[in-house]
Formats: C-alpha cells, sequence, structure tokens
C-alpha cells in the first residue's frame, strides 16, 4: 500500500509538471528576437525607401513596360525580358507593381498611419503617412484603374482577405481629399522628427511635396474632370508648391541601399536594355545637353563583353537610339541603316551618372511640378507666366543632373542657350510641356506612362513590332496579377465586369 | 509493476560558409576600392530534450492476461540561427566576414515544447485474442491556450483465429485479423505564428542632413492567427494476415480510412491585404486506400531458392471542407509561373491547375489576328492531381547455394505532374517542337483566330516559342508522373562459414549494388518524373528549374563482422 502512494504522490507531481502547472509554458510561445512593434517613424521610412522597388526582378516591370512604353529604354529582347518591346502581355512583368506597393509600401504606410492617427504628438507624422498612402495608391491605380482600395492593406488590421475593388474615380476622389485634408493639416509649429528619411522633419518642404502631388492627381484628371481637376489645382498652388530642386521628393540611395534598376541594368541585365530611338533623336534633334549627361555608347561593340572602357564614349554627336520594332533576330536588319556593328553598339543609360548605384530616385521634382502648373496656367487654372514656368521646369532639371554625379552636370550657358532656342509657342504648348515632362520623368516609370497616357505627348509613333498583341497603338494599362484569379476571383471579377476586359487595351477611368 | 524514468538529449551543431566568387558577372559591380562577390558563415545550434516517466503493471488470471502503463512525456526543442553575410571585399580572394564592405548580421532562435499524458491497457485471452485501448493527452506550446490542449483514444484488436479455430483446411498455416481505429493530435505550425513580429533594418539610411536615421517595420509575409487549434487525424484500419501452404504464400491486406481535421495550412490570400498567405485550421479532408503485402516463394530446394515480396498501396484523397464558412472551396497553397497546387472541395488533395490555351466551341485552338501567337483563357484550369494512386515495390530475390541475386522494382502512378523542364527547353529553343518553323523563320500555328477565321498570321518563331512561359500556359507539358523503376539489383556471397579457422573474424560478406539502374517505363518527357527541384510539400507537381540528376551508382559491399 504504502509502495503504491508513493507511486501516486510520484505521478501527480509528474502530471502537474507537465500539464497546467508548467510555469513558462505560455511564455514560452514569445519570440525574445523581434519585436512586437516599432516607432511609426522608423516604419515610415521603410515604406519611403520600399516606393523605390528594393529588389532586382520587380524593376523589371519598369524596365520592360514604362520605359518601353513611353519609348525611352527598351530591349530587343523577349521571354522574361518581353512586355513594352513587343507590345504583348507577360505576366511576370506587368505583377511587381502590384506586389511592391501592396505587399511592401501599403503594408508599412497602413500601419504608420494606425499608429499615429490618434496620437496628438505624431500629427505631422500621420499626415505624412497619409500622404505616402495616397501616393502609393495612385501608382497603383495608374496603373491598373480599378483597384482594391477601402478594403485594401487590411490583412491583418481587420483581417480582410479578399479585398472588393472600388473604382478608379472614387478612389481618386478620395486621393484628392485625403492629399488636400493631410497636406493642410501638416503644422510646422507641432512636434516633427529629424528621424524623417525624405526631409528630416521639414514640414514645409513636405507640405510642398504634398502640394506638389495634389497638383499631379488633379491634373490626371483634365481628360475626364476638368472641373473637379480645376479646383484642386487651385487647391494645390494656394497650399504652396516647391520651390526650388532642394525640394524634391527623392530617394537618395547610398552604397548599402542601392538603386535597384542601377543595380541590374549594372549585372544581370547589363547588356540587355539601350536607350530608344525616339528618345535618343529627340535630344539629339534639339542639341540638348541632358543627352551628354544621359547617354552613352560602346562604339563597335559586337558584344556585351565589348562594353568596355576604350569604346564608351557620351559624345551626343555619336549617340545612337535603338530602333522601336525589333527584337534580338530582327534587329539585325538595322545595324547597316544605323551604322552599327551589333545590337550591343546602340546608346545605353549612362551607368556612371543617372544609374550609378548610387543615384537618387526621384517620386516628385520641382521640374515637374514647374511644367504641370505651366500647363494648368495654359488652361487658365492658374495664373502666371507660362513660358517662364516651362522654363524654369526644363532648367530645373538640367540642373537636377549635377545630383545624380559632377560629369553629369550641365553648365548655366548650356542651359541658356537651349532655352533660348526653345521657347514655348503657344500654339504648341501642351505638347511642348509634356514632351519636356517626358524628359524630366525620365527614370520614373509609373509616372511617364500615367502622364503621356493623359496627354498624349510627347507624339510619338507605334511600335511597329509585327507581332504586338494590342488593338489601338499603346498600351494603356496592365492587367491585374495572376494571383488575384487564384485569391480574389469574385472581386476580381466584379470589377472586370465593371471596367472592361483585363488586358493591355482597356482604358482607365482618367483616359477615357 | 514498474516505474522507468528516461531523460535524453539530441543535439547537433553545424556550420556552414558559402561564397558568391569575385568577379562573379550576374553580380553588380562593387564601388570604387572594392572587389565584388559575397560571403556567408552560419551557424544552427539544435537542441530537443525529452522526459519521460513510464509506470506499468501487469497481471495474469488463467487465460487472461491486463497490462496497464501509464507515461508522460515532455519533449523541448530549441533552434538557434547565427548568420553572418558580406557582400563586397576589401582584398581579393579573401572569404572572411572582416574583409567584407555590407556586413548583414541575421539571429533567430525558436522553441516550443509538447507535453504529454497517456495511458494504455492491453487485455489478452490465450494469445489468441488482443485488445489494446489507449488515451493521450498533448498539449502544444505553440497553439493558442485556449485551444492547446487535445485528448485523444486509440482501440485495436487483434485476433490470431488460426490458432483459435481447429478445425481449419490444412493449407492454412496462419491467420490473423485486425481491427483498429485511432485518433492522433498535432501541431503543424511554427513557433511564434500567433503574433505578428516587426524588424530593424541592418543598416540605418542618412536623411537629407546626413544623420543616419532606423529603419524597419512589419517582417512577416503571413497573417498570424492567435486561435490555432490542433489538427486531428481519425483513423480506421481493418486488416487481415495470412500465411498458406507451410508459410509459402503470405498475404498482408489491410484497409484505412483516415478523416484529418483542422489541418493548419498557409493559404495564399490576395496581395491587396497586403499579405501573402494566412494561417488556417482548414477544414476536413479524407485519405482512404488498401495496402497489400504479397510475398511467395515458388522455388524451394536444398540448394535454390527463390522469394518474391510486392507491396502495393493504393490511395484515394477527398478534401470535404475547407476555411471557416462552406462558401470557401479553394485555396491555393503554391505555385508561379501558371502552375499552381490548391486544395479544392470535393477534389483529391493536391489538385494541380494551370492556364489552358484558349480554344473555341469547336476545340480550335486560337491565335491572335496580329501577332499569331497562341492566346490563354483567362482562368486556370484543373488538370489532375500530383498524389500517387498506387505505389509500391516488388523484390526478388534468388538464392543459390549461398549466391544471392536481389532485384528491387518499384513504381509510383496515377498523378499528374508539370514537367517545367520542358517549357525551359522550349522558350530557349532547345525542345525538339521548336523545330517547326526553324527553316521558314516562323510559324503559322494551326488554329482560328478570335474571329473564327482560320489562323494564318505568321508568328516569329523565337517569340512563338516563348509565349507558353510568358503566359504561364503549362498544358504542354502536364504528363503522368508515374514511373516503373529497376531501383536496385544486388549480387552477394556470404563467405562466413570459409571463416571459421580465422581468428576474429565472426562474419564476411562481399556483394556488388547497383542502384538507379533503369527507368523501365515513364510517361514525362525529356525528364526523370523524379528529378525535380521543388521538393516543398506544397510544390509537389510543379517543376520548372532542372535539378542536378539522380546517378546511377555501382558499387561493392564488403561487410565484415569481429
Amino acid at each position: 500500500m504504502k509502495n503504491i502512494k508513493t507511486y501516486l504522490l510520484g505521478m501527480l507531481t509528474v502530471i502537474c509538471m507537465l500539464s497546467s502547472c508548467d510555469k513558462g509554458f505560455d511564455e514560452l510561445n514569445v519570440n525574445r528576437v523581434d519585436p512586437t512593434t516599432l516607432d511609426a517613424q522608423f516604419i515610415m521610412n521603410r515604406a519611403i525607401i520600399e516606393a523605390t522597388y528594393p529588389d532586382n526582378f520587380a524593376t523589371l516591370q519598369m524596365l520592360t513596360y514604362n520605359f518601353g512604353i513611353v519609348q525611352q529604354i527598351i530591349t530587343p529582347f523577349g521571354s522574361s525580358l518581353s512586355g513594352g518591346n513587343y507590345n504583348i502581355f507577360n505576366p511576370g512583368n506587368t505583377t511587381p507593381v502590384w506586389t511592391n506597393f501592396y505587399r511592401n509600401v501599403l503594408k508599412q504606410t497602413v500601419d504608420a498611419v494606425q499608429k499615429t492617427k490618434d496620437d496628438n504628438n505624431r500629427t505631422n507624422l500621420y499626415n505624412e503617412a497619409r500622404i505616402w498612402k495616397a501616393y502609393a495608391f495612385m501608382i497603383l491605380t495608374d496603373t491598373y484603374g480599378d483597384i482594391p482600395y477601402t478594403e485594401a492593406a487590411q490583412g491583418f488590421i481587420s483581417g480582410t482577405i479578399q479585398p472588393k475593388y472600388d473604382k478608379q474615380e472614387l478612389i481618386y476622389k478620395d486621393i484628392l481629399k485625403e492629399l488636400d485634408e493631410a497636406t493642410a493639416a501638416l503644422d510646422a509649429s507641432k512636434p516633427t522628427s529629424s528621424g524623417d528619411i525624405l526631409y528630416g522633419g521639414d514640414i514645409i518642404k513636405w507640405k510642398r511635396f504634398g502640394n506638389s502631388l495634389l497638383l499631379r492627381a488633379a491634373m490626371r484628371l483634365t481628360k475626364v474632370a476638368p472641373d473637379v481637376a480645376k479646383t484642386y489645382v487651385a487647391k494645390a498652388v494656394a497650399g504652396g508648391l516647391m520651390q526650388s530642386n532642394s525640394d524634391n521628393a527623392a530617394l537618395r540611395h547610398t552604397s548599402l541601399f542601392n538603386n535597384w534598376i542601377a543595380v541590374h541594368l549594372t549585372a544581370r541585365e547589363k547588356a540587355n536594355f539601350y536607350l530608344a530611338q525616339p528618345f535618343v533623336d529627340y535630344l539629339k534633334n534639339n542639341n540638348d545637353p541632358r543627352l551628354r549627361s544621359i547617354a552613352y555608347r560602346h562604339v563597335g561593340a559586337k558584344s556585351g563583353a565589348e562594353q568596355a572602357a576604350p569604346r564608351t564614349t557620351s559624345d551626343p554627336a555619336l549617340q545612337i537610339g535603338m530602333p522601336m520594332g525589333y527584337d534580338d533576330v530582327s534587329i539585325k536588319n538595322t545595324f547597316a541603316t544605323y551604322g552599327v556593328a551589333s545590337l550591343y553598339d546602340y546608346s545605353q543609360v549612362n551607368l556612371n551618372t543617372i544609374l550609378k548605384v548610387t543615384s537618387p530616385e526621384y517620386h516628385v521634382t520641382y521640374s515637374q511640378t514647374q511644367l504641370l502648373l505651366a500647363e494648368a496656367v495654359v488652361r487658365g487654372w492658374a495664373t502666371g507666366d507660362a513660358n517662364q514656368l516651362f522654363q524654369s521646369g526644363i532648367r530645373a532639371h538640367m540642373q537636377q543632373m549635377a545630383e545624380y554625379d559632377a560629369s553629369a552636370a550641365i553648365s548655366e550657358p548650356a542651359i541658356q542657350t537651349y532655352l533660348t532656342a526653345n521657347p514655348l509657342n503657344m500654339s504648341t504648348a501642351y505638347e511642348q510641356i509634356n514632351t519636356q515632362y517626358w524628359v524630366a520623368s525620365f527614370m520614373n516609370g509609373p509616372e511617364l506612362f500615367a502622364n503621356f497616357r493623359r496627354s498624349g505627348y510627347p507624339a510619338l509613333t507605334k511600335n511597329p513590332y509585327p507581332g504586338s498583341e494590342i488593338t489601338g497603338d499603346f498600351i494603356r494599362r496592365l492587367p491585374y496579377p495572376d494571383s488575384e484569379i487564384i485569391t480574389n476571383s469574385a472581386n476580381l471579377n466584379a470589377a472586370i465586369a465593371v471596367q472592361g476586359k483585363n488586358d493591355l487595351n482597356t482604358r482607365v477611368w482618367w483616359d477615357k | 509493476m514498474y516505474l522507468q524514468g528516461r531523460i535524453a538529449q539530441d543535439m547537433y551543431t553545424r556550420g556552414q560558409d558559402y561564397n558568391i566568387p569575385n568577379g562573379y558577372a550576374p553580380i553588380p559591380a562593387a564601388p570604387t576600392g572594392f572587389i565584388n562577390g559575397s560571403y556567408t558563415q552560419d551557424v544552427r545550434r539544435f537542441r530537443e530534450r525529452n522526459y519521460d516517466f513510464l509506470l506499468g503493471a501487469n497481471r495474469k488470471i488463467n487465460d487472461f492476461g491486463v497490462d496497464l502503463t501509464l507515461g508522460g512525456n515532455q519533449m523541448y526543442r530549441r533552434m538557434e540561427y547565427n548568420s553572418v553575410s558580406v557582400t563586397d571585399f576589401v582584398q581579393r580572394g579573401l572569404y572572411t566576414i572582416l574583409n567584407g564592405r555590407i556586413k548583414d548580421p541575421l539571429y533567430s532562435k525558436t522553441e516550443r515544447k509538447v507535453n504529454s499524458l497517456y495511458g494504455a491497457v492491453e487485455f489478452s485471452y490465450k494469445s489468441l485474442l488482443f485488445l489494446n485501448v489507449t488515451g493521450r493527452n498533448d498539449w502544444f506550446s505553440t497553439l493558442a491556450p485556449a485551444n492547446r490542449s487535445i485528448l485523444y483514444p486509440s482501440v485495436t484488436g487483434s485476433f490470431i483465429f488460426s490458432d483459435a479455430i481447429n478445425k481449419l483446411p490444412n493449407w492454412l498455416s496462419y491467420g490473423k485479423l485486425r481491427a483498429a481505429y485511432a485518433e492522433v493530435g498535432d501541431d503543424n505550425v511554427a513557433p511564434y505564428s500567433n503574433v505578428l513580429y516587426y524588424s530593424v533594418n541592418n543598416n540605418l539610411f542618412p536623411n537629407p542632413s546626413g544623420q543616419l536615421i532606423p529603419v524597419g517595420g512589419i517582417n512577416a509575409s503571413q497573417i498570424p492567427n492567435a486561435d490555432l487549434r490542433p489538427l486531428r487525424v481519425s483513423e480506421a484500419e481493418f486488416g487481415i494476415e495470412l500465411k498458406l501452404f507451410n508459410s509459402k504464400i503470405g498475404l498482408d491486406v489491410s484497409y484505412y480510412r483516415k478523416i484529418t481535421n483542422d489541418q493548419i495550412l498557409a493559404a495564399q490570400v490576395s496581395d491587396a491585404s497586403s499579405f501573402t498567405n494566412q494561417l488556417i485550421n482548414v477544414g476536413r479532408s479524407m485519405n482512404k486506400g488498401l495496402e497489400m503485402l504479397f510475398t511467395v516463394s515458388p522455388v524451394k530446394t536444398t540448394s535454390f531458392r527463390w522469394d518474391v515480396s510486392a507491396n502495393v498501396s493504393y490511395n484515394t484523397s477527398e478534401v470535404l471542407q475547407l476555411g471557416l464558412n462552406p462558401a470557401d472551396t479553394v485555396i491555393s497553397v503554391g505555385g508561379g509561373g501558371g502552375r499552381f497546387v490548391k486544395q479544392v472541395v470535393g477534389k483529391p488533395i493536391g489538385a494541380l491547375y494551370t492556364f489552358l490555351y484558349r480554344r473555341d466551341d469547336q476545340g480550335r485552338q486560337v491565335f491572335d489576328a496580329n501577332s499569331g501567337r497562341p492566346l490563354r483563357n483567362n482562368f486556370d484550369s484543373y488538370v489532375g492531381n500530383v498524389l500517387p494512386k498506387y505505389f509500391g515495390g516488388i523484390t526478388n530475390t534468388f538464392n543459390y547455394k549461398g549466391l544471392v541475386l536481389t532485384t528491387l522494382i518499384d513504381f509510383k502512378l496515377g498523378a499528374k505532374m508539370i514537367a517545367g523542364s520542358n517549357m525551359n527547353a522550349l522558350r530557349h529553343g532547345l525542345h525538339k517542337r521548336t523545330l517547326v518553323g526553324r527553316a521558314e523563320g516562323y510559324v503559322i500555328g494551326d488554329g482560328v483566330n478570335p474571329d473564327g477565321k482560320a489562323n494564318t498570321t505568321k508568328s516569329d518563331i523565337q517569340p512563338f516559342y516563348e509565349t507558353p512561359n510568358v503566359l504561364g500556359v503549362n498544358e504542354d507539358f502536364v504528363f503522368n508522373s508515374g514511373f516503373w523503376k529497376l531501383r536496385q539489383i544486388t549480387l552477394g556471397y556470404d563467405f562466413t562459414k570459409y571463416m571459421k579457422n580465422v581468428k576474429f573474424v565472426k562474419g564476411l560478406k562481399l556483394s556488388a549494388v547497383a542502384n538507379n539502374v533503369l527507368i523501365l517505363k515513364k510517361w514525362t518527357e525529356n525528364m526523370d518524373p523524379e528529378n525535380i527541384a521543388n521538393i516543398s510539400d506544397n510544390e509537389t507537381g510543379l517543376d520548372f528549374w532542372t535539378a542536378v540528376p539522380p546517378t546511377r551508382s555501382i558499387g561493392v559491399n564488403l561487410n565484415i563482422k569481429f
């Protein structure tokens, strides 16, 4: 009997130890390494960095579609590099805007908004995050049209995993409202933080950025809702726009946080992307000093390996843009015409200036803002001297070249010569302004694609590639990612029913 | 009566280091003054401790026996991971972390515990009839406190009827019936899946005045779930074991039916939610099948013996319910490039989907009128199941006076896969199919245009063959993933009998072994169906990048016992 008692007692002790009385059992499932929250400023910083694609392959979206559609940079190669070069649907490259902005930028931005919305000491950070959120959604809706907006980026907050799609008209109205309200609510007398990587907590600069972005969003609606556009242009101008290049919203990449387009073009895709003929010819024919800053060519190169130092030249007279409409086989037929040794002999983006791995990437610039304002003046929506704004916009972009590299800097006399030769002619004002906007937005993929569709300028000719899939002259929109067919098909199909076919032809609301 | 206590520890430390060498072309050049490349040094430290006790008692009263055991176990498992990666070097050719320009450290630590209590009672009668009843309760540290306890029972009975019944025919040497019902619980989830975690970037980013600022954010692409329950498997099994004709023929057949409830899966969610996956307990699935082992000795003489042993399994499954509400009928668990594995209600586990070429009502393939390239459907389609219905092996053993020849043939049948290595060959013009049109330099696809007229558009040959990969149309490469293989041949001889006079040697056996001898039958084009790079369960049946091929090996085995 005594034995049994001892056993039972021993067993009870062990049972107790093993089950509910096991101290530390609850605490065991707590990660001691990673934090469960962070300062909203640092989260916002990540959102800002991630808006410039911190990833090799994601940059292919810009390289293959945006830059190709607006005929600035083109590749003759197909398969994983196909897109705007052949005017065909390549789901691998139409997707990265969606994945990067929803999964990375908005995940962090919405969290920063959430963490600051009820904090009276962080109203400035809260409103900065709202501006960034509006910016991210703008890029998404400009690219795809109707998108998840009101229910989006809520996977953790509300558990919504299949967000419904909203109409672009509704989205744009809300973006305008958000930009207007958030920018107006920024207050230099309230606490701010130098921990902000975009402007170091300078609220005046944030306000100018917010208003300049508001101007951009308003001008997007010139075709479809001029009255709304006009109203918000007035608000943006009244609120105060960017005053100089020092107000530019840019990510100044470092040797630790690289410019990934540059990383991709200096490495894996080094010999695959070229400056397109329409872009090179436009700069060349107008004696644009920016050509020397942007382009170089490896004269006589017959292979990627031969694209090396002794052949390299930035001499504008020697630049030859790759003609549109060829693949890597048919491009051979152009060599004699243009006097190149091989496809590797065409001009490329200069990897020592614009595309160093530490080169900045610009989101909204003073130059773009001046040009948009010039157009608003021509439309009679703002007061000012359109020619002066036009020239100021060009000057700002030429001066911006020095920020890439000292060797890309353009001297004041050169700027002056160009401006004197290229005044704004009121009868061709829209074309001139928006063609300059096209140059001034070089390397800013989403903005290039959007403003080209909105304004119709520059006056490009259709990419003549014989195997084009599109029905019109240009790609008007990128299709939704295949992952939505798999994960959110009911909402996707509802959106397609409203907006139109999920292809490269359907125009987004503001592009009707 | 006895009491037993045990403490066991299992641990390992594994260090690894690897580099991308200086001068490798697909990585960018290093800044001036540095040499490109990268180097990683990492260490994994694993420890598992088990504490258990067992209390047992048995009693025999006449023909009846009772055997009682009670026990408990605590399993504690810890994994730590340390790594430092560096990018670009100061000194050429010196692969060390101290020589690196950008340094990225990483550290993680996970811990989990499972506490268990169990008991078992076995009743026996005359060594003929057995009944075994068990109960077990587990507590999982990885699951929510309210859900983490699970109690599950089992009952097993067996009856050796050949011994119990006297008037059985002579040819029946042995016969046993068995029946079992068992439940099992488990937590198939990583620790810390209940909370959203953040991370701080390794490097600081300068603000406009050059001050270095921290950067951080949400670290997860998976929506955490604080309410996960353990999964529960309930299985019923019936079996019969027979030995016939003096044990020359043996047969063991069992039928099982298994229901899995609350399997924890990472279901793919819309990217617009900001996440890629959500952890959920996904309803119910069923597996059932037959397992059979057949042995026969067709020839048995004093100098020669031939034994055959064959095992065959047949398994079917069905997803019965998914998600939290009846409307959830599909979840995607893995894939890309137009190749997906999904769980679909009403279909077997592991449904394979891909995009198909667009076809008109008459089944004619549709080509774009302008480009001449194939078009695809706007939706993906079901093309089969990735898990085999049948698998098994046949072993033949021939023994002639101690010289033993053994062959093993094995097979897997009744599943589909996307043999995507072919897609890589196709898009690069290396596949035999790309010969069509090569002489002409163009292809005219056999079919119609969207308006129904016959397709006459010449497509450039290269983009034509790149199109299926670009569009994720994998239907050309959906193959039966089954195979019959001659897996192994062994020829051996036991020399022990000649070693009686040799001191120290207790046994000596020499054999020649050949592995992966021959593929007897396969259906996949240009590849071994087992030669796949994806080893994740969620990507079964999805092949794309070429893997290192399995090798045939031939060797000699000398086995000496001292």
